[in-house]
C-alpha cells in the first residue's frame, strides 16, 4: 500500500500567504516561507504554492519564493498560478520546484498540457481543477475560481489525462476555506475516473475528514490549507491519528 | 574534493544544488561537463524525457565528457532520469540509446494497483527494500520512505547491482543501483527529507 500523502496548501498573493473563503475575500496570514518551513519541520509530505492572482495579472511572483524554500525544505514543492508556456514552466522547475501546476492556461489552450508533458515528462505536469458543484456534477473554473469554463470536471480531467498530465490537484470551490469538511463525492468521483494520482483539497478541517478521504476514496493525497495555517490541525497529530487507524502515511 | 552537478537545462538543478550546499559542500554547475579540474563527485539529476535529455547531452559535448569522466573510474550519482540515462537503452516515446555505462534498459512501469493507492506515473513516497547494503546506503533501512516521481524504471541486466527496490504493481522494481564507481537512485534524495539528505552525504563522502 502506498502512503497517503499529506500536503500543505499555501495560497499566495504578492509575497504573502493568504486564504479566502471559496476563493474570495482573501485575508493575509503571514509569510509563506515561514509557514512552509514549519510544515516541513512537522513532517509534511509536499508543499503546494498557488499564486492567486498570477493568471489574472499575467505575472509570476513565485520564483523567488521557490528559490528561498528549496534552500531548507527538502520535500517536493509544486507551484502553480500563471504558468502560460514552456518558458514559465522551465523557470518554475529551475527555481527548484518539482512540479508545475496549470489550470487557466490549460483550459484556454489544452495543447499546453501536451507541450509541457513532451518537454518535461508528464510527471512534472499537475492539472489544478477548481470545481464548483452543479447539481450532480461539477464545473471547472478558471482564474482562481472566478470564471466558469463550461467544462464538466470529470470530462475535463479525463481529457487532460489523455493530453498528458501526471497528477490532478482538485479543489472544491464550494468548500474552500470553509473548514466545513471536504466534498467527499468530488474526491470519490475524480479519483475513480482517472489512472493518475488525485489530490483533493478544500474544506478539510478535522482528523476524521482526512481518515474518511483515505478510506472512502482513491485519492493519493489530501491538501490542507486553512486548518494548518490556523493550527486547527497539526501534521504530526494527523499522521499518528492515521497510523493508529491503519492508514499508511510517511512518518 | 570537488562536487559537480550536470545541468541539462530541463530539470530541478536548484534543489539538488541546495541539498549539496545544505550539507556544507559548494558544487559547481556545468552544462557541458568540460572540466578544467576534474571533480571527484559528479551528480546527474534529471527530470524530463529520456530522448530529449540524450539529445541535449549530445548537442554540446556533455555526452562525450560524461562518458570520459565515468570511464576514468570517477564517482557518479544519477538521480531519477539521471539514473536512467546511465543505462544502454530507454524506451520512453521511442527507443533511444543512453550513456550505456550500465548494462540494461529502461522500461515503463507495470500496471498500477489502484486499491493499493498506486498510480502511473508513480508519484509519492514509497518504502524501500534494501537488497544490498553498501556505503552509500549507510543509515538507510527497510521501509524507510523515499520520494519517487516516474513512469519508467531501470532493469539492469545484472540483478546483482540492484541495491534498492520497491513494490509496484505485481513487481519488485529496481530503484537503486551501485556498480563500482557508478551509483543511481530512481527516487529523489533531494526531496526525501532527512533520509535523502543522508544518502547524498554518503555519496559525497565516498
Amino acid at each position: 500500500m502506498k502512503p497517503l500523502r499529506i500536503l500543505a496548501r499555501c495560497d499566495i498573493k504578492g509575497k504573502k500567504l493568504i486564504k479566502g473563503l471559496r476563493f474570495e475575500g482573501v485575508r493575509v496570514i503571514g509569510h509563506p516561507w515561514e509557514f512552509a518551513s514549519r510544515y516541513y519541520e512537522r513532517g509534511v509530505d509536499e508543499i503546494v504554492y498557488i499564486d492567486s492572482v498570477a493568471s489574472l495579472y499575467q505575472r509570476n511572483s513565485l520564483f523567488e519564493l521557490a528559490k528561498l524554500s528549496t534552500k531548507n525544505i527538502f520535500v517536493p514543492i509544486s507551484i502553480g498560478g500563471g504558468i502560460r508556456n514552456i518558458k514559465d514552466a522551465r523557470n518554475v522547475l529551475n527555481s527548484g520546484a518539482e512540479k508545475v501546476i496549470v489550470n487557466t492556461s490549460a483550459i484556454e489552450n489544452p495543447s499546453l498540457i501536451s507541450d509541457l508533458s513532451k518537454e518535461f515528462g508528464r510527471q512534472c505536469v499537475v492539472l489544478s481543477v477548481q470545481a464548483k458543484k452543479r447539481g450532480n456534477s461539477w464545473e471547472a473554473f478558471t482564474y482562481y475560481g472566478r470564471d466558469p469554463s463550461g467544462l464538466d470536471v470529470i470530462e475535463w480531467l479525463k481529457r487532460a489525462e489523455d493530453l498528458g498530465i501526471g497528477e490532478a490537484f482538485v479543489s472544491s470551490i464550494d468548500q474552500d476555506g470553509s473548514l466545513l469538511g471536504p466534498d467527499f463525492a468530488l474526491a470519490e468521483a475524480t479519483s475513480s475516473s482517472v489512472q493518475i494520482p488525485v489530490i483533493i483539497s478544500g474544506g478539510i478541517a478535522t482528523l476524521d475528514d482526512i481518515f474518511k478521504l483515505a478510506t472512502n476514496s482513491k485519492v493519493s493525497g489530501v491538501a490542507i490549507g486553512l486548518a494548518l495555517h490556523k493550527e486547527k490541525l497539526d501534521l504530526q497529530d494527523i499522521k499518528s491519528y492515521l497510523v493508529n487507524r491503519g492508514v499508511k502515511v510517511r512518518v | 574534493m570537488k562536487v559537480a552537478i550536470y545541468d541539462n537545462e530541463m530539470c530541478n538543478i536548484k534543489s539538488v544544488e541546495n541539498s549539496v550546499l545544505h550539507l556544507g559542500f559548494t558544487p559547481i554547475i556545468t552544462k557541458d561537463c568540460d572540466f578544467t579540474t576534474e571533480p571527484t563527485h559528479l551528480i546527474i539529476p534529471g527530470v524530463g524525457s529520456f530522448d530529449t535529455a540524450m539529445a541535449k547531452m549530445k548537442s554540446n559535448g556533455a555526452y562525450e565528457n560524461i562518458l570520459n569522466y565515468i570511464k576514468k573510474n570517477n564517482k557518479v550519482l544519477g538521480i531519477c532520469l539521471g539514473m536512467q540515462l546511465l543505462f544502454d537503452l530507454g524506451n520512453e516515446k521511442r527507443e533511444c540509446e543512453g550513456l550505456g555505462v550500465i548494462k540494461g534498459e529502461v522500461v515503463s512501469l507495470p500496471k498500477p494497483i489502484k486499491d493499493l493507492r498506486e498510480n502511473s506515473p508513480n508519484m509519492g513516497w514509497s518504502e524501500v527494500n534494501v537488497k544490498k547494503q553498501n556505503q552509500i546506503l549507510n543509515g538507510l533501512k527497510d521501509d524507510d520512505m523515499v520520494y519517487l516521481v516516474h513512469s519508467y524504471f531501470c532493469k539492469p541486466a545484472n540483478n546483482q547491482i540492484i541495491t534498492l527496490s520497491t513494490k509496484f504493481g505485481n513487481e519488485d522494481i529496481c530503484i537503486g543501483v551501485s556498480e563500482n564507481n557508478i551509483h543511481g537512485f530512481q527516487f529523489h534524495p533531494e526531496k526525501s527529507g532527512n533520509i535523502g539528505l543522508n544518502l547524498i552525504e554518503n555519496f559525497l563522502k565516498l
